[in-house]
């Protein structure tokens, strides 16, 4: 269950009080942050898996030149719970799977063939690992 | 080689897996039921109550059991249609349903899931097949091995597994449903929904005192109207054993048409005056997301059967809120078994052709799923409607406000009231016309 370490280095230092977050959930305490929270927050709720792993195979391709010029909403960039897909300022779409929470919105929300959606690999792969679900 | 096979493999470790193990188990077959999470719920999500009493099949006197898999059992039930201010709610609540079986009950899967497959593994180990039969987790599977248009196992990293007859329990992001040309390789997001919550976390017996909680009882409340912000959906909220499920569904190609963000939703869903009052004090301590089907059959895979396979579950997207209830899990639970018992029978028969197989699909049929299914599909129609989603919460809040507000004034009577909410937000010939409709259609 706690396989986060502290040498996580992609993650933000928000990700990381929120990691504590999870880690004193699971072991009973109470989380040292209240309601209302932001979506970092949240998602800091959230138990990944392989979080020591360096490297990850993303299990989610997007092939964001589609967003990035045919496509013409980019919906992946508001409708997805976990906000993996940002929009920059010049309103180009980037995608990161590591705070996927593997709920499929994208892949449904997407008519546009730029999300190639899998599950993850237990061993390589990201993912959740819920501590309620 | 004829040895190595199991009867089935049964790939998902959810309520449809193991619902199709346990009968598996049961009826002393070899199989191996395959979970990619590190235990049997790890990865799965619900809103959720298992409604009816198909557990109790399942988990003979479950409700015995002091720490069981479950949360709490339902016997106070809530619809609450909502506006920015008010919430005019149908409210429900009978000891009738004190008594075991009971009619539903609140899960929390990572938790539920993990119960349940300790329970199958003890039937496995009461079985002809205790060393040859497994639940094994951490497996992916890559692919469904097919010979001559047959499925005939799995294959998972370098390792192969064959099998009889492969029941697909894979959930509603069904990729292996698809592989096996079961369902369209993309499908669209028109009846498909994001349902995401947050789990907040109370004293126990504060929360017990806030919802008149008594032993293991429990209430569950929908929501209609407010809640979801002006997208297509509806919100919940589901007492556990110390903490609240409070969450959302809502529809993906609204989300998409909208631009709208879930996440923003479930914020705006929790600001509302009647729910803040209800997780007032509580601490979050998970937020999860995951698509679940609308119960709209035009979403359905074209078959639940093939050559060597059968579809379990949501993968067979088998899910109806026809308004009374969001009905899934117990979706799960039936057709899992159901499909065990066409394996069995198929394995007495000696014939596991495809059109032995072809049996689940007449067991489904005549099941109270199907029934339903296809004889609900107009009001999970009704209930998705903007008239219903929008209008008749504000309608109903209206009304509410004049008929319950005293302010020592000359009042006016009832129907004058409800005249005029309608004459608000609709009019008296499309508000009759609704009515006729959803009455039909209920």
């Amino acid at each position: 269950m706690s396989q986060e370490g502290a040498q996580i280095d992609k993650m933000s230092q928000e990700g990381m009080r929120a990691s504590e977050n999870a880690e004193n959930v699971a072991l009973g305490k109470p989380a040292t942050k209240k309601p209302g929270l932001s979506l970092a927050e949240r998602l800091g709720l959230v138990g990944y898996r392989n979080q020591s792993r360096s490297e990850i195979k993303p299990h989610i391709v997007v092939d964001t030149d589609i967003c990035n010029s045919t496509c013409p909403h980019k919906c992946t960039t508001w409708v997805c719970p976990a906000n993996c897909y940002t929009m920059d300022e010049d309103q180009k779409v980037h995608f990161q799977v590591e705070d996927c929470i593997e709920c499929g919105t994208c892949m449904y929300a997407c008519d546009q063939g730029a999300v190639d959606w899998n599950f993850p690999d237990p061993e390589i792969g990201r993912g959740v690992n819920w501590n309620f679900g | 080689m004829e040895d190595e096979r199991f009867d089935a493999i049964v790939i998902g470790g959810g309520v449809a897996g193991l619902s199709a193990a346990m009968t598996l188990a049961r009826a002393n077959a070899k199989f191996l039921l395959v979970e990619r999470g590190e235990f049997a719920g790890a990865k799965n999500v619900s809103g959720g109550v298992l409604w009816g009493s198909d557990l109790a099949k399942l988990v003979p006197e479950y409700w015995e059991e002091e720490d069981g898999g479950w949360e709490r059992f339902v016997n106070h039930r809530r619809l609450s249609l909502m506006d920015e201010q008010s919430a005019f709610t149908l409210d429900f609540k009978s000891s009738h349903w004190n008594q075991p079986p009971y009619t539903g009950v609140v899960v929390l899967r990572a938790r539920f899931d993990n119960w349940l497959a300790g329970k199958v593994q003890e039937a496995i180990d009461a079985s002809d097949y205790a060393e040859e039969s497994f639940i094994a987790t951490d497996i992916k599977v890559d692919q469904v091995i097919m010979e001559g248009g047959r499925a005939v196992g799995i294959k998972t990293g370098d390792e192969e597994f064959h099998a009889q007859v492969v029941i697909i329990a894979e959930g509603v992001n069904n990729l292996l449903t698809r592989q096996v040309g079961l369902q369209t390789d993309y499908v669209p997001a028109d009846h498909m929904l994001t349902g995401i919550k947050e789990i907040i976390r109370f004293d126990q017996q504060r929360l017990e005192d806030r919802f008149q909680l008594r032993g293991r009882s429990g209430m569950s409340n929908e929501f209609v109207g407010w809640a979801t912000d002006g997208v297509e959906g509806g919100g919940f909220l589901y007492t556990n054993k110390d903490t609240l499920s409070v969450g959302l569904v809502l529809s993906i190609a609204d989300l998409r048409a909208q631009k709208k963000s879930p996440h923003d939703i479930l914020s705006h869903f929790k600001s509302h005056p009647v729910v803040a009052d209800a997780i007032d004090g509580g601490e979050v301590v998970e937020y999860s997301a995951h698509v679940v089907s609308s119960g709209d059959k035009r979403a359905m895979p074209r078959e639940v059967y093939a050559d060597g396979v059968l579809i379990a579950g949501e993968a067979a997207n088998l899910l109806l809120n026809a308004g009374k209830a969001i009905q899934g899990m117990d979706y799960a639970m039936r057709s899992g078994i159901l499909a065990a018992e066409t394996v069995m029978e198929a394995k007495a028969a000696s014939d596991f052709s495809v059109g032995k197989l072809a049996e689940y699909r007449k067991k489904l049929d005549a099941s109270y799923i199907m029934k339903d299914i296809n004889g609900f599909q107009d009001a999970v129609h009704v209930l998705h409607d903007p008239i219903m989603q929008h209008k008749v919460p504000n309608i109903l809040c209206d009304f509410g406000r004049s008929f319950f507000s005293i302010d020592n004034q000359p009042t006016a009577k009832s129907k004058d009231m409800l005249l005029s909410a309608v004459r608000e937000h609709s009019s008296l010939w499309e508000m009759a016309k609704f009515g006729f409709k959803a009455g039909r259609a209920l």
